[in-house]
């Protein structure tokens, strides 16, 4: 009997869904990175809808990571924006390859064995019409059947579009919690502050967002997807409580990963 | 209050909660001395180097398991299962095998199992 239970635990393991680098939330991020050699493709894809005049846009990233040391990962995004927004002129839809995106992923301290998780984050794009350059710190506690994550984030962009180049920092908090229903499946919520600081006379906007996140794993894959509302402007409400000059009504994610 | 506040206060509660959450303890001198028959020699070093070979082999592949979390007769069969993945040499494998099943006995006699 004790065979068979030991047995049995060694396939419940060795077959176990997480893995260090899916994710369970699809803007916070989480301290682990991927296995020394480990190689994982990410398409992302997002949606958001609703500002003051109509407005849909699709984000799509396609990420290749892989591991470099226990400690270290890097990635390569290729990243493709889609928009269709109503202007003076009538409504318009475009369509733009924005570049590609360079990210490093230094772990510090493991979610578990340590009292926090901790990383730090960098990434660079670069496209044909503006440069960005984020960090982030990643916090992590894995406890239990709980987890959950904080990022403190900050990002500063050069765009080529005018004569002059234009500036603009932002600065984000990414806050996210959920709860293990099965080791494969995760239900939560996650709450994301974005604030934009322009330069100049232009009012700063930030608004913050909040809803469900939930996640699942199989060996060799995973998936994630939010849906998170704007719950109210921060800073330069624009339509009753909302920004929506700057910011969307709702926010769509899903991630998918796959090793390969 | 505002938003932004309460958002911050509850970061803070958050993060304090975390942090007093229990995390994978180190070795002591009562984890040697527990697997000293079936490890003769076995210094806390020893049991240390297990440690960071499991937190730093094991989680580039799933989040770690607290060694409570199974029964330490079972910690063999697991580790073996894993072992060429997480690219652990035949010592390894030991060290991290022993520090496991160290921690697992205390944990599951201190919840007197």
């Amino acid at each position: 009997m004790k065979r068979v239970l030991q047995a049995g635990l060694v396939v419940a393991v060795a077959t176990a869904p997480a893995a260090a680098s899916e994710r369970h939330f699809t803007y916070t991020y989480e301290s682990g990175v991927l296995a020394p050699g480990a190689r994982e493709v990410e398409p992302w894809s997002t949606f958001r809808l609703g500002r003051s005049d109509f407005y849909s846009r699709f984000d799509g990233r396609i990420e290749t990571e892989l591991g470099l040391t226990d400690r270290l990962q890097t990635a390569l995004y290729l990243n493709l924006k889609a928009v269709t927004a109503d202007t003076p002129l009538g409504r318009s839809s475009s369509t733009e390859l924005e570049g590609i995106s360079s990210e490093w992923k230094l772990k510090l301290a493991d979610p578990v064995a340590d009292r926090v998780g901790t990383a730090l984050y960098a990434e660079l794009s670069a496209g044909p019409s503006e440069v960005e350059l984020e960090g982030k710190l990643i916090l992590d506690k894995r406890a239990g059947r709980l987890l959950g994550a904080l990022n403190l984030v900050a990002e500063h962009e050069w765009g080529f579009d005018g004569p002059e180049t234009e500036q603009e920092t932002a600065l984000e908090v990414d806050a996210a919690a959920c709860w293990f229903l099965t080791p494969a499946l995760t239900a939560g919520l996650e709450i994301r502050s974005h604030t934009v600081l322009p330069p100049g006379e232009e009012p700063t906007r930030s608004a913050l967002f909040l809803g469900p996140t939930v996640s699942y794993a199989r060996h060799g894959w995973w998936v994630a997807g939010s849906v998170l509302p704007q719950v109210r402007a921060l800073a330069g409400a624009s339509d009753g409580h909302l920004d929506l000059e700057e910011h969307e009504r709702v926010e769509v994610r899903v991630l998918f990963g796959l090793e390969f | 209050m505002r938003p932004a506040r309460r958002l911050a206060i509850l970061a803070l509660a958050a993060g304090f909660g975390a942090s007093c959450a229990a995390a994978l303890r180190h070795a002591s001198p009562e984890d040697a001395v527990r697997v000293a028959p079936q490890w003769p020699g076995t210094t806390v070093e020893d049991l240390e180097r297990g440690r960071r070979l499991y937190v730093r082999r094991c989680s580039g592949c799933h989040t770690l398991f607290l060694p409570a979390a199974y029964p330490k007769e079972a910690w063999p069969g697991l580790v073996d299962a894993m072992a060429e993945k997480a690219r652990l040499r035949p010592g390894e494998r030991e060290d991290v095998v022993r520090f496991l099943v160290a921690v697992a006995s205390d944990d599951a006699r201190r919840a007197g199992r």
